[in-house]
């Protein structure tokens, strides 16, 4: 022990005995104890500023650089290269490149939102209009009296750039007790339109695709993918944690330092359960590999772990579609699907047409001043127009459904694999959302964008590889073939630590060792860590006492 | 006490890391206990003295 440590622990023992043997009976004796604790405690004070202040120095010392790693420029880059990727898809068009499947899953969830979300979809419908040179106005809300009323008061707000929806929600509130429909008729308004100017959309999404392939220099969706997945991997090394980080982790309390040092039980049991032969810390070229090979099986876990997560998903869409697989006698699906497809395209421009005559009908009849006894008859045609809009409502949700239908059949076979499952889902966003809704039994809409959100990361990862060779229709013990791979690497995984409801626990547990890897192959150690955490702490008790 | 006090060594850098952490944490343990054991006056201790 040094002098300096020896000096303090004998002379707080001597100032203890001192304290504990001064007479305190008398108001002179206690003015000398505390005259003595005073001197004291000041002297003390000066051993604490000095030892403090050489902490400090000393943890300062020992801080590690952050380095500048790039990341911005790579995100960004990936940014680009997503959304090259999201226009080029070939599997969907032009309505779900331009976000109205998105749009129209919004206004068809609109019980899930209040007065105001519903206003801005509807001007994101009409923004869209506006980008590629179409203006709306209020001549083109006709599917039923009602939606002319309210969107023309909505447009003069709107042409005004005001934020003040007062007077439209008056009126949407009027209109709500006659036609509580009209939300499904706004959305049936902006389909029409959406078929009206369907060349517009193409035509636009087309020309878009040409420049973004030129300023990306991409010639191909192909060359899209391919450069999408070495920018993704390059950020994965680049995003890597670091010991930077790790320390940064340590001094927030998010991990225990104390848990890092050799000796530690948890660490040992760590190295012992996840290695089947003990690693020779000796033999670096073993060491390394192993490190390595946790590294993929880290990326291999956090993939199976979303396997696990959509695979009620993928039950779902097995049990929807598997009946439907192409075979030399059933041959006749797609034929059977194109066909229900043009027969609803005819079925829902006849409605329209008639609705059409309906609605000049009652304009006519309104703007006539008819006297009272036409006014049932004007009565009827609105409770007509009412429900043929509310037919095509459910005509186009079947058209929907079907046009979904064509595509999971253009992409069906007995080989599917679960990748490709996922990329359908991401090229139909309504259709990913109603099948979380209804697979998850999640009722509100933030959650099933959540949901969705969480998919689309799992499904846009270039670099998964397991769900690669999964195939949907194939029964595969997916962690059994993770669990054969690593264990010949030396790493003893189990089926228990496979166990779906553990999985977050071994992914802690090979973080915990490529951690001690990353501290070990740094110019920091375990404890230097641990000194800086503690300094940390005393400086945080330093500055709530001042 | 004065000519001890002025000897005692300050080269803290031959300490290990968990020394000077422990040194820090006894002087400040200390620094509490000095607290805690000052005495506040009170009438009834001065009553006793008359």
């Amino acid at each position: 022990m040094s002098n300096f440590v020896k000096f303090i622990n004998e002379d707080i023992e001597a100032k203890k005995t001192l304290f504990s043997t001064m007479p305190t009976k008398t108001k002179r004796d206690i003015k000398k104890f505390n005259e003595k604790i005073d001197s004291v405690t000041e002297k003390y004070e000066e051993y604490k500023v000095r030892v403090k202040k050489y902490l400090d120095t000393k943890s300062k010392s020992y801080n590690i650089k952050k380095v500048d790693k790039n990341i911005g420029e790579l995100r960004e880059k990936l940014n680009k290269l997503e959304h090259v990727k999201f226009i080029l898809n070939p599997l969907n068009t032009y309505f779900e490149k331009i976000g109205f499947d998105n749009l129209l899953y919004e206004i068809s969830n609109y019980y899930d939102f209040n007065f105001n979300t519903l206003n801005q979809i509807i001007n994101q419908f009409l923004d869209i209009f506006e980008l590629i040179g179409i203006k709306i106005n209020s001549d083109d809300f006709d599917y039923t009296c009602y939606i002319n009323e309210y969107m023309s008061a909505f447009l003069e707000v709107r042409n005004k750039k005001s934020d003040n929806y007062s007077e439209v929600s008056e009126i949407f509130e009027r209109i709500y007790w006659v036609n509580p429909e009209i939300i499904e008729h706004i959305e049936l308004n902006f389909r029409k339109l959406i078929k009206k100017y369907e060349k517009k959309f193409i035509n636009y999404i087309s020309k878009h695709q040409k420049e973004i392939m030129v300023e990306n220099s991409i010639d191909s969706y192909e060359e899209c993918l391919k450069k999408l997945k070495e920018v993704y991997i390059k950020l994965d090394i680049v995003d890597k944690e670091d010991v930077y980080d790790i320390i940064d982790l340590a001094k927030n309390k998010v991990i225990e330092i104390d848990k890092y040092f050799e000796n530690n039980n948890f660490r040992t049991s760590a190295y012992s359960t996840l290695t089947i032969d003990s690693l020779n810390i000796e033999d670096s070229e073993k060491t390394d590999k192993f490190y390595e090979n946790l590294e993929k099986l880290k990326s291999n876990i956090e993939e199976y772990n979303n396997y696990i997560k959509f695979l009620p998903l993928f039950n779902d869409f097995k049990n929807e579609y598997q009946s439907l697989i192409p075979s030399e006698e059933k041959s006749s699906n797609k034929n059977n699907v194109s066909s229900s497809l043009k027969t609803i395209e005819s079925q829902i421009s006849d409605k329209e047409s008639k609705l059409e005559k309906i609605n000049k009908k009652i304009s006519k009849s309104e703007s006539a001043f008819f006297e009272s006894k036409k006014d049932n008859a004007v009565k009827q045609m609105k409770i007509d127009s009412i429900n043929l809009a509310k037919e095509l409502y459910y005509l186009y949700k079947k058209y929907d459904q079907e046009c979904f239908k064509e595509k999971v059949l253009s992409v069906l076979n007995n080989s599917l694999t679960i990748s490709e499952l996922l990329h359908l889902y991401y090229s139909f966003d309504y259709f990913k959302k109603v099948a979380i809704k209804k697979v998850f039994k999640v009722s509100t809409y933030d959650e099933i964008v959540k949901y969705s959100e969480s998919f689309d990361l799992f499904a846009m990862n270039p670099t998964n590889i397991i769900i690669n060779g999964v195939s949907l229709f194939e029964e595969k013990d997916v962690a059994r073939i993770i669990m054969n791979k690593y264990r010949l690497d030396n790493i003893n995984l189990t089926e228990e630590t496979l166990n779906p409801d553990d999985l977050n626990l071994l992914l802690e547990k090979i973080q915990f060792l490529l951690r001690i890897n990353e501290i070990e192959k740094s110019s920091t150690t375990v404890e230097k860590i641990w000194f800086m955490v503690k300094v940390k702490e005393i400086n945080d008790v330093y500055k709530r006492k001042n | 006490m004065k000519k001890e006090e002025n000897k005692v060594n300050f080269d803290l850098s031959k300490l290990s890391l968990s020394e000077l952490i422990d040194v820090y944490e006894n002087i400040e343990d200390f620094l509490k206990y000095l607290e805690d054991k000052k005495i506040i006056q009170k009438d009834e201790v001065g009553n006793k003295d008359e």
